[in-house]
């Protein structure tokens, strides 16, 4: 079965809010020399999810062209669409939001599609696919593990930045409980 | 220099370590699109979660 990304090296999902943030501060060093501290060298990838998000804070076709131009240059896009793997990670996905849903009530209403679909990849790919995000709120322990965060200054605000990975014991934990605590489940 | 030209649709994404200098100037371009509109400074600033926005 082909893979949209190989499984031997590190890559990060940059979510939209972090494109958003770099963007505006205009100098990731801090934030890829702490990361790559961390785990070594790794590839900026974006979804096309993320890539949606962003360019529609374009507000001409102008903008939208530089938008999409900086987007190519800079990341790596992980094709989503490929047939192998969207039956799969719908599934992870959708088992995911289950269990966030059923098991963790409270950070339920806080994730949105994006996460899900960006949750169901980093339990695609557990050993090397991490996320990078602003939203530190979005990704529950102990369905996902938080490897590293910072502060950083952007603008006048402090902001916290967070590096995950999933965490399959945690999750198969929890979804054991669910699938215990469910009349019918598929 | 493009990381998402075309490839066939079973190969899997090319591998490509950041470039820190690369990454830093590309995005300093866009970062002065930001800078020159404060109205969208104060809305990314405001809005962590871009689907509400």
């Amino acid at each position: 079965m082909s893979q949209a990304i190989s499984i031997e090296k590190n890559w990060i999902i940059f979510d939209t809010c972090t494109v958003s943030k770099i963007s505006i501060i205009g100098n990731a060093t801090s934030i890829i020399e702490s990361i790559s501290n961390q785990i070594g060298p790794f590839t900026a990838v974006i979804t096309p999810l993320v890539r949606f998000e962003f360019l529609r804070k374009a507000n001409s076709k102008s903008e939208f062209e530089k938008f999409r131009d900086y987007l190519t240059k800079t990341y790596t896009e992980i094709d989503l669409v490929s047939k192998e793997d969207r039956y799969d990670i719908h599934r992870l996905s959708s088992e995911l939001a289950c269990v966030c849903r059923y098991a963790i009530p409270n950070h339920y209403k806080h994730i949105d599609m994006t996460d899900f679909i960006h949750g169901g990849l980093l339990r695609r790919y557990p050993r090397n696919l991490f996320l990078l995000t602003f939203d530190i709120n979005d990704f529950p322990d102990p369905i996902f593990e938080l490897l590293h965060h910072e502060s950083i200054k952007i603008n006048k605000n402090l902001e916290i930045w967070a590096l995950y990975k999933f965490n399959k014991g945690g999750f198969d934990n929890l979804y054991n409980k669910f699938k215990k605590r469910s009349r019918k489940f598929n | 220099m493009s990381n998402t030209k075309k490839r066939k649709k079973k190969e899997p994404a090319p591998w490509k370590p950041v470039n820190l200098e690369e990454f830093n100037k590309n995005t300093k371009v866009i970062s002065e699109m930001f800078k020159s509109d404060p109205k969208r400074l104060n809305e990314s600033q405001n809005n962590n979660d871009d689907n509400t926005e």
